[in-house]
């Protein structure tokens, strides 16, 4: 296993307009860990991610995957799953498998089969045809089955049935390349901070907590969903703040 | 790579438009058919039916031509616009590929289906040519290839045509790429400055051109141009001078499409901005 | 199985004990060959880092042995698993003892109240 960080932001600023969607992060991530990127609708997670993968580009600053800046080599070690639905109309599953086959030489066709099965999706159906679910556990199955170096899973289980999310978080914990690490961005954390080793709070576009869950639990005593709630209390209008207990 | 991505592009493009190209074709041969089967009707009764016919069959072909003239264009330009600006994009980016791969293989299928459009439009024009008057048409076809036959550098001028005309819709092509490159940097508004940056592109190019024309114009260079002109000329001939002209033009072309190609590449390698 | 785990202390050391308690129960026999980390991480819908944390500590104290060749099996050791068995019962008794002191009561009366309780048919829940 590698031994330098998968991700590193070095004073890493992004703006839209005059708005600073990231300010002056700085953030290391090693190799072989499941990271939770947690924070509200807003906060910069979903900036952060798309600077990683290269959709954008910082306004300020460096990020860098496995020592180097987004393009052609960190596309090949990195498996990301959009919050988005990325499919041309007209494909089927076994068109998208063959696309991924093609590009990605990392790509284990007979994994994503086999996940397919499970799920009962056949290899001849549309994509047109399926529902909104399926298709996100398509996706789910694409971005697994690659053996990549860094996995960025944006909102995997929002907006999922409670079923269906204990399926997608045991599939990305059995099915991952171990060396690999796993950065899932969620404001759901309740459902997976058990899986999860380090967590990352991101709020207006800063970091205010990077800690190992142990750390954070051995401190505070808490949860770390508490302890989110805590960090991220917002005042409730027309209440007092002082000994309103959530 | 840049082969993987044309054969995604290919099939993801071809499916509407090949609808189309039958459509243009099937329209064309029914009209012909009309038209042809109307010359030898006598009664008068199936004289203004088949005139109806040919009236209504005109008409549908003139509309299906326009249609896919609108998806081919819109082929194009919307392709190229859903890879960098919509979902799609998120597809494409992460693919691990090169962006002149994404550029180039865009580029090559749309050129590609534009220049087939083109000569599906045309066979569909031979054949309602056909329906009016066969002999007429192959007495037409026969006399080009005799001056063909004649002045064998015609072949030579057709070859240079469709050479300009490829490299004129690929130009075109990547014109309409390096707007939308340009667009897209922007936050808000971003079709909106994909046509200012298109109508930016044009005012600049005409600036150049009247500049050009500027100078050779002024006294200084055009006695000298004219001097070099008539040299020519006398040298080479008339020929001469109109293939130097084919020369001129393509790689005045030529230039342009590098260009365009190097506005695109960098404002998606520097600034790609997928919202 | 149900692992009941609370989210407010850090994981691992709660997993051990889970772990340990099986053991003690006899749902793992001494020599028996131990899950691997993998399969207890999944039914445990845990990290695997956080399962092979307690694993290792399981094998600090002796109870698990790896084995390069043959995985990992539970220790042969009676004696070890004997004194495992009254710690942890002794934990267990340790809490209870100091709630019920909150509540106001004496070792001894505690004493009387478990003998009286011990007294009837229990029905055993798996814990």
């Amino acid at each position: 296993m590698k031994t330098n960080p998968i991700l590193e932001c070095k004073n890493l600023s992004r703006y839209y307009d005059a708005k600073a969607a990231l300010d002056d992060v700085n953030l290391t991530i090693g190799r072989g860990k499941i990271i939770g990127l947690l924070g509200p609708n807003g906060a910069g997670k979903t900036t952060l991610i798309k600077l990683a993968n290269g959709l954008i580009r910082p306004s300020s600053g460096q990020i860098l995957i496995d020592g180097v800046a987004p393009g052609i080599h960190t596309k090949e070690i990195v498996s990301y799953l959009p919050d988005k639905d990325y499919f041309a109309k007209w494909m089927k599953v076994s068109d998208v498998l063959n696309l991924f086959q093609e590009f990605y030489s990392n790509f284990s066709r007979k994994k994503a089969d086999r996940m397919c099965e499970t799920l009962g999706i056949k290899q001849d159906m549309p994509i047109k045809a399926m529902s909104k679910g399926t298709r996100e556990k398509l996706q789910l199955i694409l971005v697994m089955s690659r053996n990549a170096e860094l996995y960025l899973l944006d909102e995997p289980i929002a907006g999922v049935d409670p079923a269906a999310r204990d399926f997608i978080l045991s599939t990305i914990v059995n099915n991952y390349n171990e060396d690999g690490t796993i950065i899932i961005s969620t404001h759901l954390i309740s459902d997976i901070e058990r899986v999860l080793d380090e967590v990352v709070f991101i709020k207006d576009g800063r970091i205010v907590r990077h800690d190992t869950v142990d750390d954070i639990k051995e401190k505070e005593c808490k949860s770390i969903d508490e302890v989110f709630r805590d960090d991220f209390r917002m005042a409730v209008p027309g209440v007092k703040e002082a000994g309103y207990d959530r | 790579m840049t082969g993987k991505l044309c054969k995604y592009e290919f099939k993801t493009s071809i499916r509407q438009i090949s609808i189309a190209w039958m459509a243009l074709l099937a329209s064309s041969v029914l009209l012909a058919v009309i038209i042809a089967s109307s010359h030898s009707l006598i009664y008068s009764s199936t004289r203004a039916v088949a005139s109806i016919l040919t009236g209504v069959l005109s008409t549908l072909y003139g509309v299906i031509l326009t249609a896919m003239v609108v998806m081919a264009v819109l082929i194009v330009v919307v392709r190229f616009y859903n890879s960098v600006c919509s979902d799609e994009g998120y597809l494409i980016h992460t693919l691990p590929v090169s962006i002149r791969s994404i550029i180039v293989s865009k580029g090559l299928v749309a050129t590609a289906l534009l220049i087939v459009s083109l000569f599906v439009a045309m066979i569909s024009i031979c054949f309602i040519l056909m329906g009016i008057s066969v002999s007429d048409f192959f007495e037409s076809c026969g006399c080009v290839f005799k001056e063909i036959g004649r002045e064998p550098r015609i072949l030579l001028l057709i070859f240079e045509g469709v050479v300009v005309l490829i490299l004129g819709i690929m130009k075109s092509v990547y014109n309409v790429y390096a707007a939308i490159a340009l667009g897209q940097m922007a936050n808000k508004h971003r079709i909106l400055m994909s046509i200012a940056s298109y109508i930016g592109i044009s005012v600049v190019l005409t600036a150049i051109v009247s500049t050009v024309l500027n100078i050779t114009s002024s006294d200084l260079i055009r006695e000298p141009l004219f001097e070099t002109g008539r040299n020519f000329v006398s040298y080479f001939g008339g020929w001469g001078i109109g293939q130097a002209v084919i020369i001129a033009v393509i790689i005045v072309e030529l230039v342009q499409l590098i260009i365009f190609h190097a506005i695109t590449e960098v404002a998606l390698t520097k600034r790609l901005n997928l919202l | 199985m149900t692992w009941n785990l609370d989210d407010s202390r850090p994981i691992w050391p709660q997993l051990k004990e889970k772990l340990m308690r099986d053991i003690v129960a006899g749902r793992y026999a001494p020599g028996d060959s131990f899950p691997t980390v993998r399969d207890l991480a999944e039914q445990a819908r845990v990290n695997r880092n956080t399962m092979q944390r307690a694993l290792s500590e399981l094998e600090n104290e002796g109870l698990v042995i790896t084995n390069r060749t043959a995985g990992r099996t539970v220790t042969t050791d009676e004696e070890l698993i004997k004194i495992t068995r009254v710690t942890l019962a002794r934990e267990q008794i340790k809490t209870m003892l100091s709630e019920m002191q909150q509540l106001g009561f004496s070792a001894d009366e505690v004493a009387e109240l478990i003998r009286n309780e011990g007294g009837k048919k229990v029905d055993r829940n798996e814990d």
